[in-house]
């Protein structure tokens, strides 16, 4: 489904992907883990078309998407949980969702809304409440809600565990699961890799913008370099 | 008391145009992260375009004043395309902007003179305009009434435009983060598009309200207005659209108090000087946010 190709990146003259290759099958859930400074976040933003791509494809469902402008990615079927969440503080809840169905029909969005309401009763209670004003685990919810009013074939997300208390982001998880077994496809940027290579059926270890080691993801969990690396407590982290 | 009241009456029906004025300059600020110095020459060409209309073409007002909204909005949008487009394209620094907006005022300012002269022109004194009703010896143009009716009219279209439409929540999102805008397929550049011609369009009208409730009209009125433009956008807030309503109103009042009670040759002194002091109170202006909300 989205086929990374030999992709180098960066922002202005410092290079930060060097040929990066990558694939999602559709209907997989596909990890990304790295330190911090890795990239991670670079490749979701050459992906989503804010990062130039120098060299190198990026092929959604078969068309080469490197250098299209940034807000017709979206229309492609691509969303982006951004890091950090990014939620439209200004914004209520109900607009911060309808936001993620700028591109689509008003019945469309309608629906999308009521099935986004149904996975977070919480969101409705607050529907009309300044969507700045909700708890981290909350916005991280609003986040993908929004993201998922695009109907998107393939749902990427940066760092969802950031900043959230470890049963949250259990919740969080679980949740990504779940709208992966209902048919979207998942490709997760995460420094928590314990909990990311928990999840996913592939992954990828990116180190100083290369890929440094690829497999499914149970054998990497069970791998001592991985282990030694990332899961030493330290990818837990804050 | 009276006298307190025709103030308040002369301070609304001015500080209504500076809000109009104002809207568009802290739209532009707060949504394009731009301070344009050329809004105040869309200002000037919406009068003179509104005067040609009516002294002219003899057309109504009611016909001149969307002209004058249509062609100062497109000329602002011709900033855009001209000067900020290529900028945000280009990554520059905040500062070409406010140069290159300069050279275009000043420009249009040329431009204006070569074609209209450099004298002040007048309105036409309008028939049903020119009369006024007394309320307990206070006087109340028609005029005044119909400036202050434009321009709440305008503020609320805008403000619904803003609150509760596709568009609007387009603009506030790009204000907020244009990279998320993006993500939720809103186009930058149209959006930058929307809110120029918006901005434009407001002061254009604005320009036509101006020149009548002053009956003058000249190349330059353009400069004083983005001063006090200015002066209104920090006051409300920089960016804040309600903030740019009640700080026009303000200024308008505080300007009308002040020659009244003062001197008019105090009038600026003392309008800047007392906003100044309400800064020293609230120094992220009435409806501010702090530089870390905004962030
Ligand atoms: N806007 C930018 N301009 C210049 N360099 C940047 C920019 N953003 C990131 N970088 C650099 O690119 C490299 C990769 O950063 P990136 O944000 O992609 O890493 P990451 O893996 O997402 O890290 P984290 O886990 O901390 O989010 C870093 O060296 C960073 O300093
Ligand atoms: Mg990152």
């Amino acid at each position: 489904m989205l086929e990374v190709r030999e992709v180098h990146a960066g922002y202005g003259k410092t290079e930060v992907l060097r040929g990066v290759s990558l694939s999602v099958k559709e209907g997989s859930i596909v990890a990304l883990v790295g330190a911090n400074g890795a990239g991670k976040t670079t490749i979701m933003a050459a992906i989503t078309g804010h990062v130039p791509v120098s060299s190198g494809q990026i092929r959604f469902q078969g068309e080469n998407i490197a250098g299209i402008p940034a807000h017709q990615v979206v229309v492609r079927g691509i969303s982006l949980v951004p890091e950090g969440r990014q939620v439209v503080s200004p914004l209520s809840v109900e607009e911060n969702l309808f936001l993620g169905a700028h591109t689509r029909g008003k019945k469309e969005a309608a629906e999308s809304l009521d099935r986004v309401f149904s996975w977070f009763p919480r969101l409705r209670e607050r529907r009309a409440q300044k969507s700045g004003s909700l708890s981290g685990g909350e916005q991280q919810m609003l986040a993908i809600g929004r993201a998922m009013m695009a109907k998107p074939k393939l749902l990427l997300l940066d760092e969802p565990s950031m900043g959230l208390a470890p049963l949250v982001v259990s919740e969080v998880f679980r949740f990504i699961r779940k709208l992966n077994e209902e048919g979207t496809t998942v490709f997760l940027g995460e420094q928590n890799a314990r909990k990311a290579l928990g999840m996913a059926e592939y992954a990828y270890v990116l180190e100083d913008g290369e890929l440094i080691m690829e497999g499914p993801a149970r054998r990497l969990l069970s791998s001592e370099q991985v282990v030694e690396a990332y899961l030493g407590g330290a990818g837990d982290g804050i | 008391m009276t006298v307190l009241f025709q103030q308040l009456v002369n301070g609304f029906s001015l500080g209504a145009t500076y809000a109009v004025f104002a809207i568009g300059f802290t739209m532009i600020f707060g949504v394009l992260n731009l301070l344009n110095m050329a809004h105040g020459a869309v200002f000037m060409w919406g009068a003179y375009i509104g005067l040609a209309c009516v002294a002219d073409l003899g057309l109504p007002l009611a016909l001149a004043v969307p002209a004058a909204f249509v062609f100062s909005g497109l000329l602002s949008v011709s900033y855009e395309i001209v000067i900020f487009g290529p900028l945000r394209k280009k990554e520059a620094h905040r500062w070409i902007g406010l140069i290159a907006s300069l050279a275009m005022a000043r420009g249009l300012v040329a431009l204006a003179q070569m074609i209209f002269g450099t004298h002040v022109v007048r309105y036409p004194t309008v028939g049903l305009l020119s009369g006024y009703m007394e309320m307990g010896g206070v006087r109340v143009h028609t005029l005044q009434i119909v400036i202050f009716g434009i321009a709440v009219l305008l503020m609320g279209a805008l403000a619904f435009m803003l609150q509760r439409t596709r568009m609007g929540r387009a603009i506030r999102t790009v204000a907020f983060s244009p990279r998320v805008a993006e993500l939720a397929g809103i186009s930058v550049r149209n959006t930058a598009f929307a809110t120029f011609f918006l901005a434009g369009a407001l002061a254009g009208v604005a320009g036509v309200l101006l020149g009548l409730l002053f009956n003058a009209v000249s190349p330059f009125m353009g400069e004083t207005i983005l001063l006090k433009g200015l002066t209104v956008v920090i006051l409300g807030g920089l960016g804040s659209v309600p903030g740019a309503m009640l700080g026009g109103l303000l200024l308008g009042v505080i300007e009308v108090f002040s020659v009244g009670y003062v001197s008019s040759a105090f009038r600026d002194a003392i309008g800047f000087g007392l906003v100044f002091v309400i800064l020293l109170i609230k120094p992220s202006g009435l409806f501010g946010q702090t530089e870390a909300a905004r962030a």
